[in-house]
């Protein structure tokens, strides 16, 4: 096959690229631990209520500086609708819906994942600036979607 | 016949054999794709250093 000189020119330059992003994102999501908001723990979620660890939602601590925090998304809300943090605290959020699809985002950090009715999905985030943190819905899940909200108090 | 001073003259020459391919003037598709290429780039380190520095 006859390939123009320019042409191989920016295919190779295309394969360089692609073979240099997706080393750079492979070695941080396996050695720096970079994933995107992941989880594997399914449940009945019209018994969410019932179900450990959400039939007691709020924050539990794990150890020295590790929680966990347990939270409930619903039509138009979250349970509990605010909690607090000490300041520098590992969160590991472990959202799960009791309806619709909905979203846990922390605006200005990588907290950003989709809630499935059925699921629980997992992220972390660590608290190193005192402050009140707001959480929105970002998944149209109905009419008072712009009303979902709670907050993270950072003291 | 007249030709205008912008055509080059493409007409093979007997007994010699032209790839007519490497003859087209890609230059200007040259740099639009590298543009290009630079373009997304650049996004791509910005992005990607944006979800670095929140971390
Ligand atoms: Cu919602």
């Amino acid at each position: 096959m006859h390939f123009h000189r320019y042409e191989k020119y920016w295919l190779i330059f295309g394969l360089c690229t692609l073979v240099v992003f997706l080393t750079i994102v492979g070695v941080n999501a396996f050695s720096g631990g970079h994933q995107p908001p992941t989880g594997m723990m399914t449940l009945d979620p019209t018994k969410v209520d019932q179900t450990p660890p959400f039939d007691q939602p709020g924050l539990k601590k794990v150890d020295d500086n590790t929680y966990e925090a347990n939270l409930i998304a619903m039509a138009f809300g979250y349970n509990p609708s605010k909690i607090e943090v000490p300041v520098g605290a590992k969160v590991i959020f472990n959202v799960t819906s009791k309806d619709v699809v909905h979203s846990f985002t922390i605006p200005g950090t990588n907290v950003n994942m989709m809630i499935t009715p059925g699921h629980v999905n997992t992220s972390e985030f660590s608290f190193d600036k005192p402050g009140s943190y707001l959480v929105l819905c970002n998944e149209y899940c109905g009419s008072g979607h712009h009303m979902m909200q709670m907050t993270i108090e950072v003291k | 016949m007249a030709q205008l001073p912008h055509q080059p003259n493409r007409r093979p020459v007997a007994n010699k054999k032209i790839n007519p391919e490497e003859n087209q003037n890609l230059k200007g598709t040259l740099v639009a794709v590298f543009t290009v290429g630079f373009i997304i780039i650049a996004m791509w380190v910005s992005v990607y250093s944006l979800f670095l520095s929140r971390v």
